[in-house]
């Protein structure tokens, strides 16, 4: 009888399971194929508008009449299609929306054909580990779609490889997720539960796969219903697991306690003024924080920073915390945290610097390091410690000068790349706009002092302008700075002025 | 640059010519230096200190050289040679006798030192070799080595250039004679004596030799001349420094900026290190300075020395000059000239917030409870490998070169370097590398003042403050001596604290 039983369930579930499956037309109905032509700049070259790239990944119907895909996708792109198996039609589409830093994009189609026959995926929530789920998209080895099939392997928080610096939860696959996969949905039981992003590079693993879950993807469509991404915020802290036993005796907590110490509190960041280093923060949206950092979170133990996840810019956190033998409570209001960014991969923005005298002059950040690869001390201390040594205090930009298109006017200063401006003509140097300013002065000379044990460069304004036209032509440069698209809040430069 | 050295090489062969006919007279007319009643074989074990693990040694090695007799009854040979000497015995190249002997002087600076046998009949017999400091461009020297066997072997070379150069360690730059010579490899030539074979006297020692191109730098005579007069004294004079650094003034806008128009030569000092004889003597950073010791100075930042050439001025500031020295100098400021008298003297290690260099002592260092701390220094740094600068911990690296303006009111960075494992550092292990702020309250300026700190202030727990993530670590006061005795046991460590 028992058996009877069982027998008679799991007939039922697979009918279940069945019902549920899309058939592989509603599949080619909801996923395309997503073409871009992008233009990326090129660093050493930053007045030129960079090599045209062709790639594709996959994308999908989403709610509202759009389509989900990768950032990386569609980053710097010029130009993109998308098509369906069964349509001959290529459609253009723009992007609406983008997360650099949770690697989604938003697809917007103008031509409603495209949506004809699609029904949009509903999502499901995080799979079970073993279970199995089905990556869709085009990748390489043919043109068509292709299906391929894995294990859920390990869910946990990893770093997302396209902006570099950010980090959020991913459900690791055993499917092999090759190039032109990207974008495309991770199906399980009829129901998205993730977008496929990342592989694993190298000899070490093989099948390795990895995927965006829902709760990152919802949090991005959440974020961008008013017509924003504001983006993930951050509590702007860094904190020190509690488990020492003399370091819990003298902050006044007993063994079984939880709680952790704030190591440091960033100027920029969305605590500062409201927590300090040395307090003890006990629990966070009354979720008891355990001394290794971690809550629990529908049931789950998750790292503490997983209620911040889930959050939005402006949104707050309530932390209760031990001050001074004081219990307090204490309500930080998230946001971002800008001078992490320098630090993050840059996309959809041209490189700003500024040219003068055949001087280039670039704000450091990642894809102006990538470029120029240059050892400097200071330049590789600034980098590091820009936000830990709280760099951006005085240099919201640390202003480098990148390279000397040779030329008689300053054929004495090619030593003298990757050193850092500290000043011209005595005006202090903390974002590029205060080159453009202090060079578009009137003087006699141009007095650009560098850091560190170097001598002045002075360059003579005569001698600049008759460089000037020659300079330009034999170095083809169109034009001679990029201001726009700072890295640091604009209202910095602003309230200085 | 380039055609002068041209210049220098037709020379060279012409002098040579005479210089080897002179030679053969002599050979003729006197007797000979005998290698082997002037050359003794140097065997230097040593064993280096492990900056990692600062209560520990690595393991020893023994390098063999050949030392030059010299003075009454002493071996010179490199200074490299004994970095961390643990043992040193003199051999007799004939008879293989040996003696320990024991080091007068060591100056790391200029690599040279002096050796004494224990046994103080052991040298007799030997023949002191007189130094000759007439060393030149163009002259024919002789490199003594020794075969297996106990006979000399001794091979030809020739003065190439003479330089200011790189010596063993950073920022020892001192004048420095190229030889191309064809040296055979020989076990034990660690230190080779130099001898001018017309003079009959030792004109250097050999320091570097590059066997693909043949090259040898060999520190000259002259200063090892000056070594011996400093090692003279009761107490080693070290040699001295100027205390500035510039940079070569070619740029003719920066000429004019500076107000130069119409003349010749003169460098920019882009630096004048805080109360150094420099600072002392008056001169700031923007100076140019024109003339050092009567000679003009070109805008490379080169003299025209009578027998030598063109030079660095670092020679006239350094190697040709005793502590104490006053130098004239002539600067341009502001469009005026002035004169200047630059009293040359050594910076002592100890003045130092990071040592350059920390040789046949160990690094200093406390254990308490299980947190290792260490005061900055090159040395330390230097344990990752030859690319330190890239590899070593950044923060440290960029304190180091930035030790005068990071240090502010502390004479030494404080850091801890290592956890210890154990029940009392449960959480703490993975923390190194951090400047160490305050402890107990106390700014910490010195591991005297952080034993200080430990001992003097009573309290139930210690409080770490470092100036970064975590901010903040503490140890319970009453455990660490208890904690200190498992951790010895434990980790065999010889030693809980080094402060010399």
């Amino acid at each position: 009888m028992k058996r009877g039983t069982s027998i008679f369930l799991l007939l039922v579930g697979a009918w279940m399971a069945e019902a549920r499956l899309p058939t592989i037309e509603v599949i080619r109905e909801n996923v395309c194929r997503v073409s871009t032509t992008s233009q990326r700049p090129d660093y050493q070259t930053p007045w030129m508008p960079g090599d045209v790239i062709r790639g594709h990944g996959a994308g999908f119907v989403i709610d509202g009449k759009r389509v989900m895909t990768n950032a990386h996708v569609v980053s710097d792109a010029r130009f993109i299609t998308v098509e369906k198996e069964g349509d001959p039609v290529r459609y253009r589409a723009e992007v609406e929306h983008v997360a650099h830093d949770a690697d989604l994009a938003v697809l917007r189609v103008e031509d409603e054909r495209f949506f004809e026959g699609s029904a949009p995926f509903e999502f499901g929530g995080i799979p079970a580990l073993e279970s199995t789920v089905s990556v869709y998209g085009f990748p390489v080895g043919g043109e068509r779609l292709s299906v391929t099939r894995g294990v859920v392997s390990r869910i946990d928080f990893q770093n997302y490889a396209h902006s570099a610096i950010d980090a959020h939860l991913v459900i690791q696959i055993d499917a092999a997720i090759n190039p032109g996969n990207s974008g495309g949905p991770v199906l399980q039981d009829g129901r998205v539960v993730g977008v496929a992003f990342q592989g694993f590079r190298g000899d070490v693993a093989q099948n390795v796969g990895y995927m965006i879950p829902v709760p990152v993807i919802e949090r991005f469509l959440t974020d961008i219903e008013d017509g924003y991404y504001d983006g993930y915020v951050d509590l702007g802290i860094t904190w020190f697991n509690l488990q020492n036993p003399a370091q819990r005796r003298a902050l006044g907590l007993e063994d079984g306690d939880g709680g952790v110490m704030v190591g440091s509190v960033a100027s920029a960041g969305a605590s500062v003024g409201v927590l300090e280093v040395g307090d003890v923060l006990l629990a966070i949206d009354g979720r008891p924080i355990r001394s290794d950092g971690f809550v629990e979170l529908n049931g789950e133990r998750v790292e503490m920073v997983e209620v911040v996840e889930r959050k939005f810019k402006d949104d707050t956190v309530e932390f209760e915390l031990l001050r001074d033998g004081g219990r307090k409570q204490k309500t930080v209001t998230l946001k971002g945290i800008w001078p992490y960014n320098i630090m993050a991969n840059r996309y959809d923005a041209l490189p700003r610097f500024v040219l003068f005298g055949g001087l280039v002059f670039q704000p450091l950040n990642r894809n102006f390091r990538n470029a120029y690869d240059f050892d400097n001390l200071l330049v590789r201390y600034f980098y590091e410690n820009f936000v830990s040594d709280e760099l951006y205090q005085d240099h919201p930009e640390v202003i480098v000068l990148s390279q000397v298109l040779a030329d008689p006017v300053n054929t004495h200063f090619t030593d003298f790349t990757g050193s850092v401006v500290e000043s011209i003509n005595g005006r202090k140097i903390e974002v590029l706009e205060d080159v453009a300013e202090a060079l578009s002065q009137e003087a006699e000379q141009y007095v650009i002092e560098l850091m560190g044990d170097n001598r002045p460069l002075v360059l003579e304004r005569q001698a600049v302008e008759a460089a000037r036209e020659r300079i330009l032509q034999r170095y083809e440069v169109a034009r001679e700075s990029h201001l726009d698209d700072p890295l640091y809040p604009r209202e910095i430069w602003e309230a200085q002025e | 640059m380039r055609t002068m050295f041209r210049k220098l090489h037709t020379g060279v062969l012409a002098t040579v010519l005479s210089v080897a006919v002179v030679g053969q007279l002599g050979a003729e007319a006197d007797r000979f230096l005998d290698p082997l009643k002037s050359m003794v074989r140097v065997h230097a074990t040593t064993q280096d200190y492990d900056f990692q693990r600062p209560w520990a040694k690595k393991a020893s090695a023994t390098r063999e050289a050949l030392g030059a007799v010299v003075g009454d009854g002493m071996v010179l040979v490199t200074a490299s040679l004994l970095a961390n000497h643990t043992y040193i015995e003199l051999e007799k190249p004939m008879t293989g006798a040996k003696t320990p002997a024991e080091p007068v002087v060591i100056d790391y600076e200029i690599n040279l030192a002096l050796l004494r046998p224990v046994e103080t009949d052991f040298l007799d017999g030997f023949e002191a070799l007189p130094i000759d400091e007439t060393l030149q461009v163009g002259d024919a020297l002789d490199f003594w080595q020794l075969e297996a066997s106990g006979a000399a072997l001794v091979t030809g070379g020739m003065v190439t250039t003479v330089e200011v150069s790189r010596y063993i360690l950073d920022g020892s730059s001192f004048l420095v004679a190229r030889v191309n010579a064809p040296l055979e490899y020989r076990a034990g030539s660690y230190t080779v004596p130099v001898v001018d074979p017309e003079r009959q006297a030792l004109a250097g020692m050999l320091m570097r030799y590059n066997p693909r191109s043949q090259s040898a730098e060999v520190i000259p005579g002259i200063l090892i001349e000056r070594f011996l007069k400093n090692a003279d004294a009761d107490e080693y004079i070290a040699f001295p420094r100027a205390g500035f650094s510039f940079s070569a003034l070619r740029d003719p806008q920066f000429r004019r900026y500076l107000g130069m128009e119409g003349r010749n030569g003169g460098i920019y000092l882009t630096r004048v290190e805080e109360d150094g004889p420099a600072s002392r003597a008056g001169l700031e950073e923007g100076d140019v300075l024109l003339k050092v010791a009567g000679h003009a100075v070109d805008q490379n930042g080169n003299y025209e020395d009578p027998r030598f050439g063109l030079i660095s001025i670092g020679h006239l500031l350094r190697g040709s000059v005793s502590s104490g020295d006053e130098v004239a100098v002539r600067i341009l400021r502001d469009g005026e000239e002035k004169e200047a008298l630059i009293r040359v003297e050594p910076k002592p290690l100890e003045d130092y917030v990071s040592e350059p260099y920390t040789i046949d002592r160990g690094p200093n260092f406390i254990v308490v409870g299980g947190l290792v701390f260490q005061e900055l220094s090159r040395q330390y740094l230097q344990e990752w490998g030859g690319d330190w600068r890239k590899r070593a911990p950044l923060r440290l690296v960029y304190l180091d070169e930035m030790q005068e303006e990071a240090a502010g009111d502390r004479e030494k960075i404080v850091f801890l370097s290592n956890v210890l494992p154990l029940a009392n550092t449960i959480g703490y292990e993975d923390l190194r590398h951090l400047v160490l702020q305050r402890v107990n309250g106390r700014e910490i300026g010195s591991l005297a003042e952080l034993a200080d700190a430990l001992a003097s202030i009573e309290a139930d727990f210690h409080r770490f403050e470092f100036d970064e993530h975590p901010s903040l670590i503490i140890l319970d006061a009453s455990e660490t001596e208890e904690v200190n005795q498992t951790l010895q046991e434990l980790y065999g460590l010889p030693m809980l604290e080094r402060l010399e």
